[in-house]
C-alpha cells in the first residue's frame, strides 16, 4: 500500500475542485459498497480479514522478497543478463502464482467429475516456464552478442 | 539533557524546588526525537530505492492500464450479477445469443491479464510507503484511507477470482458471488477517490514520457555504453537491469502469456494453447464441460426414474403432465446454443428437444407469459429452479431440451430434460427439470 503523495501532486489544502468532487463519489461509493455488504450478510468480517491481510502479504512480505531478489540479480549477475533474466523472473513468478491453485488441485473433485480442472497442471505450468525461459535465453543471447566488441 | 556538565548547586532555602513536569510532557518529549528520528530513518529507506522503475511514468502507465481493466472488469461483473441474480428491472435480451458469452469471457480473461498489472503497479508505488510524514491534512488521509480498500480490494477480487474458476473454495468464508459484487463497488469508490487524486499528475508525466534512465548509484558504468542490451536501461547502465520501457513490455508480454495459455476455454480457436486453463471446451460427456454432475445434485436415481413426468401447470388453460415418451412425440427443433459458465468457460452445442413457446400453446398459456422451470433436485439446493422471463420463453430458440450433439441427454447434462435458451447463464439453464409453472 502507498501512504505518500506522488511526486508532482497537488500539496495538501491546494486541491482543485475536482478532487473535492472525486473524493465525497468515491467515499459515498465505498459506504455504498460496505452497506451492501452488510445488508448482504456477505460476511464483512470475513471479507475484510481477507482483504487487509492480503495488502499485508504484498507489503510485508512479497515487496521484501522481489526486493531481495532484485539486488541478488543485479550483484551476482553479468551486466548483459540481468535484463533477459529479470523479464523470466516476473513472468515465472506471475504464472506460478497464478497456475498454483491449479498444480495444488485443490478444486478437483471426484463426485464433479472429469471434465472440471481436466489437465496435469504441473506438466502444464513446466511446459510454458519451459516456454517462457527459451524466450528469455533467445534475449540473452542478443544481448550478449550486442555486448561483443565489434571488430575493427 | 543540560549542556552543564558541573555538579548543580545545592537550592537556597528561598529557592522553589524545580517543578516535574506532567507526564504528558514527558511523555511528548521522549516520544519527539523518536518520531523525528523514525521519520529521518523510513525517508533514507525510501530513498534507497533507485530502481527507475519506482517512477511515476511507470506508475502511471500501469495505473490507466488498471482503470481500464478494471471498469471492463467491473462492468461485464455488474452484468453478470445482474443476468444471475435479476432484479425485476432487468433482463438480458435474447439476442445475440452470444452476448452473456462474451461478457463473462472478457470479464474473467481481463481480470487474469489484471493481475501482473497490479502486482507491478504495486511493486512501483511500494517506497511510498516509506515517505514521511504519511498525511498532511484531512484532505490527503482520507484519500490515503482509500487506498486500503483499493489495494486490498484489488488483490482480493483477482485471489477470490482467481480460486472460484479454480474450484477451490475452502479459502473463501463467504459466499462467492456476493463478496465479490460488494468488494468490486468497495474497489470502484476507491478507484473514484484515486483518480481524482492523480489523474493530473498521471496525465502529465504520461505526456512527458519515461525520459533519461537514471544511472544506479551503486553500479559501474557498462564498458558498452550506447549500446544497452535488450530492454535494459537505456543509458547503457546494463546492471540496473530492465528499463522502463523493458519493464512495461515484460509485464505486459506476461499478460498476454496468462491470456493465451487460459483464454482457449471459451475463445475456440485458442483452445490447444489453453492449458492453464480450468476447463476445456470439449473435455466433458458427449465432448461438453459438467459444472454440477449429477451425484453432486443428488438426483443419479430419480432422474432414470421410469415414473418420471414432466407437469406443466399454473396460469394455463390446460395444465398437463407428460411422459418422456410424450416429449419424444412431440415436434422436435434443434438449435446450435453455447452454455456460458460464470467461471468463464463455454462451449457451443447442436441440442435438440421441444420448443418451450410450442410448449405453451400446447397447455393454453397466454402470450407473453413468464415461466418457472424447477429441477428434480432438493430445492433447497441454489439454484434448483429458474424463471425464463416472456422473451426468452417466447423465442422459439427457448428448447427444453432431449438430446446434446445428436445422442440423447447424458445424465450429467440434465437427463431427462434440460433447459437450453439463448444468452443466459449456465447456472440458470436448468437441468433435470420436472416442472414448469407458468407464471
Amino acid at each position: 500500500m502507498s501512504t505518500a503523495p506522488e511526486k508532482g501532486a497537488a500539496e495538501p489544502g491546494e486541491h482543485g475542485p475536482l478532487f473535492w468532487v472525486f473524493l465525497l463519489v468515491g467515499w459515498a461509493v465505498i459506504i455504498f459498497a460496505i452497506h451492501g455488504m452488510v445488508a448482504d450478510r456477505a460476511n464483512p468480517p470475513g471479507v475484510w480479514k481477507l482483504l487487509v491481510g492480503l495488502n499485508i502479504v504484498n507489503d510485508a512480505l512479497v515487496a521484501p522478497v522481489l526486493v531481495v531478489v532484485a539486488v541478488l540479480v543485479r550483484r551476482l549477475v553479468p551486466g548483459w543478463l540481468v535484463a533477459p533474466l529479470d523479464v523470466g523472473l516476473i513472468a515465472s513468478a506471475v504464472v506460478t502464482l497464478y497456475a498454483y491453485p491449479l498444480v495444488g488441485s485443490w478444486g478437483k473433485s471426484a463426485a464433479a467429475g472429469y471434465s472440471r480442472l481436466p489437465f496435469d497442471y504441473a506438466h502444464s505450468l513446466l511446459m510454458v516456464l519451459g516456454a517462457i525461459w527459451f524466450a528469455c535465453a533467445l534475449l540473452a543471447l542478443w544481448s550478449w552478442s550486442r555486448k561483443r566488441p565489434r571488430p575493427a | 539533557m543540560s549542556a552543564s556538565s558541573g555538579p548543580a548547586d545545592p537550592p537556597g532555602p528561598e529557592a522553589p524546588a524545580p517543578e516535574r513536569p506532567g507526564l504528558r510532557t514527558r511523555v511528548a518529549e521522549t516520544a519527539e526525537p523518536l518520531v523525528a528520528r523514525a521519520g529521518r530513518a523510513t525517508e533514507q529507506l525510501g530513498a534507497r530505492f533507485s530502481s527507475p522503475l519506482h517512477d511515476e511514468w511507470v506508475a502511471s502507465v500501469l495505473g490507466v492500464a488498471l482503470g481500464v481493466a478494471f471498469t471492463a472488469c467491473f462492468v461485464t461483473g455488474l452484468v453478470d450479477y445482474l443476468a444471475q441474480h435479476p432484479p425485476g428491472w432487468f433482463h438480458l435480451p435474447v439476442h445475440p445469443i452470444n452476448l452473456y458469452r462474451v461478457n463473462e469471457g472478457v470479464h474473467v480473461i481481463t481480470g487474469i491479464a489484471t493481475i501482473p498489472l497490479l502486482l507491478a503497479k504495486l511493486w512501483t508505488v511500494w517506497p511510498k510507503l516509506f515517505s514521511w510524514p504519511p498525511v498532511k491534512g484531512a484532505a490527503q488521509a482520507l484519500e490515503r484511507l482509500s487506498l486500503i480498500p483499493l489495494v486490498g480490494g484489488s488483490l482480493f477480487l483477482l485471489f477470490t477470482g482467481v480460486v472460484n474458476i479454480d474450484y477451490w473454495y475452502s479459502p473463501m468464508p463467504f459466499f462467492f458471488p456476493t463478496a465479490h459484487f460488494w468488494a468490486a463497488w468497495l474497489v470502484v469508490g476507491a478507484l473514484i477517490v484515486h483518480v481524482g487524486a492523480k489523474a493530473t499528475t498521471a496525465a502529465g508525466s504520461i505526456a512527458r514520457g519515461p525520459g533519461p534512465t537514471p544511472r544506479s548509484r551503486r553500479s559501474p558504468a557498462s564498458p558498452a555504453a550506447g549500446r544497452p542490451g535488450v530492454g535494459s536501461s537505456s543509458d547503457g547502465d546494463e546492471r540496473s537491469g530492465l528499463s522502463r520501457r523493458g519493464f512495461i513490455g515484460a509485464i505486459f508480454g506476461t499478460a498476454g502469456v496468462l491470456v493465451l495459455t487460459v483464454a482457449g476455454e471459451t475463445v475456440a480457436p485458442l483452445m490447444r494453447l489453453a492449458v492453464l486453463a480450468p476447463r476445456n471446451p470439449v473435455i466433458g460427456p458427449q465432448r461438453l464441460p459438467v459444472n454440477q454432475s449429477a451425484r453432486q445434485a443428488g438426483v443419479t436415481a430419480s432422474a432414470v426414474d421410469p415414473t418420471y413426468r414432466l407437469v406443466v401447470r399454473g396460469r394455463c388453460a390446460r395444465p398437463q403432465s407428460f411422459t418422456l415418451a410424450d416429449l419424444q412425440a412431440m415436434p422436435q427443433r434443434s438449435a446450435g446454443l453455447p452454455i456460458s459458465c460464470v467461471e468463464g468457460w463455454s462451449a457451443g452445442a447442436m441440442w435438440r428437444g421441444i420448443s418451450l413457446p410450442h410448449l405453451l400453446g400446447v397447455v393454453g398459456a397466454p402470450s407473453g407469459a413468464a415461466v418457472r422451470v424447477v429441477s428434480l433436485e432438493s430445492q433447497h439446493r441454489l439454484y434448483a429452479s429458474s424463471e425464463v422471463d416472456s422473451a426468452h420463453a417466447a423465442d422459439p430458440d427457448t428448447l427444453l431440451a432431449l438430446e446434446c450433439n445428436g445422442a440423447p441427454l447424458d445424465l450429467d447434462h440434465g437427463y431427462p430434460l434440460r433447459l437450453i435458451a439463448p444468452d443466459r447463464p449456465g447456472v440458470l439453464q436448468t437441468k433435470w427439470i420436472t416442472t414448469v409453472v407458468v407464471l
